[in-house]
């Protein structure tokens, strides 16, 4: 069974770079140490690290806090894209000798308290971090984040001081020979000092009067910078007489801090500020402030709708295989008539029913259409005795009509009129549909040759 | 890094629009084709009920076109036919033309000219309506003679044909 290899962290202390297992019993997480000149200066990183190293996720590098600057910008915008555009324009102009200062930054926005909005901007001031960056990426060693101590105490601090975030705090890490001071202004990082004590002397109140003096300097310079005093001041010391000596000697409270139970043990002689911590708090968490590159903080920030995007897209993925093979299963267990020969024999009762229907428009118009000889016959019924057929012109098809030319014998007008009425008025009652004809379609003329009496009618109507 | 993520999210949602448009072709396909088969149970059983009935409008719509081998020889024994039928209805034959002009793949007019008593005309249409309903009368013109009861008539007929190669080939 193959088991995964755990992740690894990488921290800088001093010259030198360490790699731990954060998978490690206490005591031996430290993987590999390196030299940081020599490894910035191979051309080959991977070929001086640990195979132990190799297909390692390295999570988190941790950098000394003086790699990172920091700078207070006014910027009313809160959008995100003039923001960084403005953030990568203004380091470029303050640093035009590091090329990669806009590549490697993190920022907060926050209002001011005379109005308007702060940009908190933190970010690679030292040259030497971009270079192990890209050193680490050539040994697949690429962190995604880069974090500080200092960002590491606040983290701690803002879980265990309350009202860390609205006044001034400072925090002392005392070791036998060495003692790390961080200051912190409204819960944001201010800045960080540290003192070396003496080693050959074994008298702890000289360190104590180092450390008062360092930190009396330090109090000063945060007074100078933010205008305000310390709220808090923390202390952490291997000797617990250290807190109220340097208490005494500053005359101000103190509040002891407990270290962490399990620190993570580096490979060195000198403890570094990363002694403070165990091994399961250098993780990245949502509230750890990381620098990472903008490249890879972009794909960071995508990363969530790309997971959404893949799950719900696999889920989909499933349900819609799931459709397709059911129903690729049941069209093959349910075959359809038309999947056999029938479609073929089923062009036969369609076309028969389509020649019937066709059939029925042909005898339905033929049915309509006049005939020829029951009309002609209506039409001689239609005349009266006193009117005799002339001329007569039946048309059956496109537009029927009847043009009848008929000689009338009358002595008088109204023998005349009465033949008309009773010609138009037979003609009205055979040929039901056809307009009713009035004495206006009757058109009446005596030809010069003829008899006195006798007058010649032409009528001329459509038929239904 | 990031491209590659976005890659597997475009094949993921790929395959789901593949999927998507084979499932819907799928239905569509199973529904035209149970339409189809509902279609010809619903012509099936149609045929089979009306079977008598539909047999009787064919054979009616048949009557209503002449089958013919040549058109022109088919007109030929009409003209022979119409000849006869007019003797047999004591018509004078004065004259007989077709409508060459007019002709089309399935019919063709032919005029007439006889002369005789309105009576007699009646009848003759009156049997060429009845024994040839594949010839249609579409216009009659009735003059009267100077010479008294008789009568002139121009007679358009339009002869219906069907090709019977047409029809064994249908």
């Amino acid at each position: 069974m193959i088991k995964a290899k755990t992740p690894i962290i990488s921290i800088v202390q001093d010259q030198d770079v360490f790699f731990i297992d954060r998978g490690a019993a206490p005591g031996d997480e430290t993987l590999c140490r390196t030299s940081l000149p020599s490894l910035l200066q191979e051309e080959n990183p991977a070929d001086t690290l640990l195979k132990d190293l190799r297909g390692r996720k390295n999570m988190l590098l941790v950098i000394p806090d003086y790699w990172i600057g920091q700078a207070v910008y006014r910027l009313q915008s809160r959008k995100r894209s003039i923001v960084e555009a403005f953030i990568e324009r203004k380091l470029t102009m303050e640093y035009p000798d590091s090329p990669d200062v806009h590549l490697f930054y993190a920022y907060e926005t926050v209002a001011a308290e005379a109005g308007g909005r702060e940009l908190y901007v933190y970010y690679l001031q030292d040259a030497g971090a971009a270079a192990l960056y890209r050193q680490l990426e050539a040994a697949d060693l690429r962190p995604p984040h880069m974090t500080t101590p200092a960002f590491l105490w606040q983290r701690r601090l803002k879980k265990g001081i309350r009202q860390f975030e609205t006044h001034g705090s400072a925090f002392i890490q005392k070791f036998k020979t060495a003692a790390f001071m961080y200051f912190f202004s409204k819960g944001r990082f201010l800045f960080s000092r540290s003192i070396v004590f003496s080693e050959t002397s074994d008298d702890p109140s000289e360190a104590v009067n180092a450390l008062t003096y360092e930190l009396s300097q330090s109090i000063y310079l945060y007074a100078q910078r933010t205008k305000s005093d310390l709220r808090h001041l923390l202390m952490s010391s291997h000797r617990a007489d250290d807190i109220s000596d340097l208490a005494r000697n500053l005359d101000r409270e103190i509040e002891a801090w407990e270290a962490a139970t399990n620190p993570v043990a580096l490979k060195t002689a000198a403890p570094g500020p990363i002694a403070a911590f165990a091994a399961a708090e250098l993780q990245m968490s949502g509230d750890l402030l990381t620098l990472a590159h903008k490249t890879h903080a972009r794909a960071r920030e995508w990363r969530p709708v790309q997971v959404a995007g893949m799950v719900v897209g696999l889920i989909l993925l499933a349900l819609l295989g799931a459709e397709n093979f059911f129903l690729i299963k049941w069209t093959r267990s349910n075959p359809m008539p038309t999947d056999s020969s029938a479609i073929m024999t089923g062009e036969m009762p369609r076309e028969v029913i389509r020649r019937y229907n066709a059939s029925l428009d042909v005898l339905m118009q033929e049915a309509q259409r006049i005939a020829a000889a029951d009309a002609i016959v209506k039409l001689l019924r239609a005349l009266p005795d006193a009117v005799s057929l002339e001329q007569l012109e039946l048309t059956t098809r496109d537009n029927p009509r009847v043009v009848l030319k008929a000689r009338v014998a009358a002595e008088r007008m109204q023998h005349l009129e009465a033949a008309i009425t009773q010609l138009l008025n037979n003609l009205s009652a055979d040929f039901v549909g056809s307009r009713q004809l009035g004495k206006q379609d009757v058109m009446i003329r005596q030809p010069p040759s003829a008899a006195a009496g006798n007058y010649m009618l032409e009528v001329v109507f459509t038929l239904p | 890094m990031l491209h590659r993520y976005w890659l597997v999210v475009a094949v993921i949602w790929a395959g789901a629009l593949v999927l998507t448009y084979l499932n819907v072709h799928a239905v569509n396909t199973y529904r035209q084709r149970r339409q189809a088969a509902e279609t010809l149970r619903m012509d099936d059983r149609f045929l089979k009920a009306n079977f008598g009935k539909i047999t009787q409008v064919l054979q009616q719509r048949a009557r209503l076109q002449k089958p013919v081998e040549s058109p022109q020889l088919a007109l030929l024994a009409l003209e022979s036919r119409l000849k006869s039928l007019a003797e047999a209805h004591q018509l004078g034959f004065v004259e007989i033309s077709t409508g060459r002009d007019d002709a089309r793949f399935d019919g063709m007019g032919i005029q007439l000219k006889l002369e005789g008593t309105v009576r007699d005309a009646v009848a003759w249409l009156n049997r060429i309506e009845e024994q040839h309903p594949y010839l249609p009368v579409i216009r009659v013109r009735i003059q009267r003679l100077e010479s008294g009861r008789a009568f002139q008539f121009d007679v358009s007929l339009w002869l219906r044909f069907v090709l019977k190669q047409d029809m064994e080939r249908s």
